[in-house]
């Protein structure tokens, strides 16, 4: 991989076609207490050959619009507004949302696949790594027959650094790094024009997390599919990812390239996540946290949902609710960013 | 594989362990030798348990109060006429207790009797050995309790994993309280309401026996067989609606909590057919408790079957120890108790022999 400059990718990004949007995206989960807004009014377009990160804590709506995005939510979930239009290639764009369940049929895998996060629960348990990639890759590709199916799982096997004669094993008898990485593999099987990736990397130990990463970068670049990437891991993401969206409270806070993000983010609460984590290259300081916690999502605070835990919070945070606009080249929500600001705090923010 | 270094810079750093390419036959050695070593330990078990309770049956008469062999001889005498031969006399001696041998070296005479085959003489149908009447009526047993657990197996295992696949629908919302309702009515008067309704009302099936008593049992005549099978459907009706009910439950359960597993998830999202997601993913692995209650119950139904039988006279064991209990025939109750325990752990042994094959997981533990 070539390093690129900010503006390379951004230019990369602007001329690449879309392939998935979502445009004002709601999903709500359905309970006693009440709908909860887990993902509120989400816009965001993924271009093709693209590496979407999306990072937030614990709650904040991103694994949920993962699999909003994949069509894959399941009770109590519900997609209550909004579209996720898919740019299949050599299709005309449609909006998933509308689509029945065997309609869908046609775009998963093939289109959209995914990797969850603990692999050992995402292979089915009785059945040998064999039978697993063989129904998805019969089912979506008429042409091949046992045979060729068969030599075409070794060799996605190969790809990912498993031993081809592997494929007899059942999930259990892999190590944990292998099991994730034969995840890796099958959700290449057909070929996917995106891969949803939910956390894949956080189950396995550092080193291995390492491997799996060079080994999707290293895929990615070879096979060209774009991939959204859901992590609470900022700096993972700042590593891997081309842009990267923060989601805050179910709301998408602020987006742009890594570079962006990383050496001058605009949201107060981006800053606090990139300033949670430790230089490697400066000097050492003293790491600080974001005080307080995620906000209950049964009752949000009237203005901005990170308005109660922002040290720079004026007047207006706490009555309206911030609109994410463009700003200098990415997008950020926050009001401090819209309005005349006095200096001492232009300076917190550039700081 | 290896990663390309010179691309990836920051992320190069680790090696690559399952690089070394080891030759594995489809099915390893070492895991078929797992396998044998596990049913091995599950049969040293079962072997035990069968000696244990070789022991209680031999015990048990000798702590009841009285003396049963006493009672069994007057009892013989008196159906008799005569004192038993020298032979039947070692034996109830053997088997009830005699004051004046040794209990190791009696233990040992009934053990070797045992093994043989011999249970001993009836006392209800003196001198006929128990092991004819048992011989002649666990053929019908057995047929009534294999086939009704096999069928209200799969009709439940089938109806419960298509409940919980969707949990909440109409379907549940019919099917579970009927199937309830079932469950709850105990297995002799389900069959004598059935009796009542369609053999005394309606004459449309026999009410009791096995066959048609005028034929004779051969199990190659056609018209035998259809009799068999005929004779067969009320009991074996009043068995599957009793006992359906049950694995349907435990599927339906199984399957709301399989249906949200990852791997299920990651099924659907591999855009397979429902019904492929439901079987190969979701009920295949919802399955595995069923099938070890399977085996297992097929021993356990023995008690419902007993009952069903006295129900439809039918010519089972259920019928002999019924009997049996009438006349304090000590020799064919231990039989058929002895009988019971061992039919238990044979099918217990075929469920963790399945179980093995269907779960490959079994054989690392």
């Amino acid at each position: 991989m070539k390093l690129e400059t900010v503006a390379e990718i951004a230019h990369r990004i602007a001329t690449s076609p879309p392939l998935l949007e979502a445009k004002g995206l709601c999903v709500d989960y359905v309970t006693e207490a009440g709908n909860i807004r887990a993902c509120d009014d989400i816009n965001i377009t993924l271009h093709r050959g693209e590496i979407l990160g999306i990072a937030g804590e614990s709650a904040s709506g991103k694994s949920t619009l993962l699999a909003a995005l994949g069509r894959l939510q399941r009770a109590p979930a519900v997609t209550s507004a909004g579209q996720v239009v898919f740019h299949a290639k050599g299709k005309e764009p449609v909006d998933l949302t509308r689509l029945s369940e065997e309609q869908l049929v046609d775009y998963r895998w093939s289109g959209i696949s995914i990797v969850m996060q603990s692999a050992m629960a995402c292979l089915n348990p009785v059945s040998r790594l064999k039978a697993q990639f063989l129904d998805v890759l019969l089912a979506h590709d008429s042409s091949l027959t046992k045979a060729t199916a068969t030599a075409r799982a070794e060799e996605l096997l190969q790809m990912v650094g498993i031993p081809s004669h592997r494929i007899n094993a059942f999930p259990h008898e892999l190590s944990g790094g292998m099991q994730q990485r034969a995840l890796i593999a099958l959700s290449l099987a057909c070929d996917p024009e995106l891969v949803l990736m939910d956390e894949p990397t956080t189950a396995v130990d550092v080193v291995m997390q390492r491997q799996i990463l060079a080994k999707v970068l290293e895929l990615q670049e070879k096979l060209g599919f774009a991939i959204a990437f859901v992590t609470h891991d900022l700096s993972l993401l700042l590593e891997i990812s081309d842009r990267i969206a923060i989601m805050y409270g179910g709301k998408i806070v602020e987006v742009g390239t890594a570079a962006q993000m990383y050496e001058a983010p605009r949201h107060p609460y981006t800053q606090g996540l990139r300033n949670a984590f430790p230089p490697l290259t400066e000097p050492v300081r003293k790491l600080t946290g974001i005080p307080g916690s995620p906000p209950n999502l049964l009752n949000l605070p009237q203005g901005c949902a990170f308005a109660p835990r922002c040290s720079q919070k004026i007047a207006r945070c706490e009555s309206e609710i911030p609109a994410l606009l463009d700003i200098s080249g990415g997008r950020a929500a926050c009001h401090l960013l819209t309005q005349e600001i006095p200096e001492p705090a232009k300076e917190a923010l550039n700081a | 594989m290896s990663i390309d270094v010179q691309d990836h810079p920051p992320l190069d750093k680790g090696p690559e362990p399952d690089l070394e390419v080891k030759k594995q036959p489809r099915f390893s050695y070492k895991a078929r030798v797992q396998g044998f070593k596990y049913l091995g330990k599950r049969l040293v078990t079962y072997l035990i348990v069968a000696f244990i309770s070789l022991v209680a049956n031999f015990m048990l008469p000798r702590f009841m109060p009285g003396n049963p062999a006493d009672q069994m001889i007057q009892s013989i005498v008196a159906k008799t006429g005569n004192m038993p031969s020298p032979y039947a006399l070692a034996q109830i001696y053997a088997r009830y207790g005699d004051p004046n041998q040794n209990v190791l070296v009696a233990f040992w005479h009934y053990l070797v009797q045992t093994l043989q085959g011999d249970l001993g003489l009836s006392i209800q149908y003196y001198p006929v050995p128990v092991a004819d009447l048992i011989g002649r009526a666990l053929p019908w047993t057995l047929y009534l309790a294999i086939f009704s657990t096999i069928i209200g197996w799969i009709i439940g295992t089938w109806a419960g994993a298509k409940l919980g696949w969707k949990p909440g629908r109409r379907l549940d919302s019919i099917v579970t309280p009927i199937a309830m309702f079932f469950s709850s009515i105990p297995a002799f008067w389900l069959g004598l309401l059935l009796v009542w309704f369609i053999s005394y009302k309606n004459g449309w099936l026999p009410p009791q026996g096995a066959y048609n008593e005028s034929l004779a049992i051969n199990l190659l005549d056609p018209t035998f067989l259809t009799s068999v099978a005929i004779y067969s459907i009320l009991p074996m009706a009043t068995l599957v609606l009793v006992g359906f009910a049950n694995w349907m439950f435990t599927m339906r359960n199984m399957m709301i909590t399989t249906v949200n597993e990852d791997y299920v998830q990651l099924a659907r999202a591999k855009g397979l057919k429902p019904n492929k997601v439901l079987r190969n993913y979701a009920a295949r692995n919802a399955l595995l408790p069923n099938f070890t209650g399977l085996a297992q119950s097929i021993g356990a139904s023995l008690t419902a079957v007993i009952l069903a039988e006295s129900v439809f006279i039918y010519p089972g064991v259920g019928s002999l120890l019924f009997a049996a209990q009438g006349t304090r025939d000590y020799p064919v109750m231990q039989g058929v108790m002895l009988l019971i325990i061992l039919v238990s752990l044979v099918f217990n042994f075929i469920a963790d022999s399945v179980y093995v094959l269907l779960d490959p997981r079994t054989k690392e533990k």
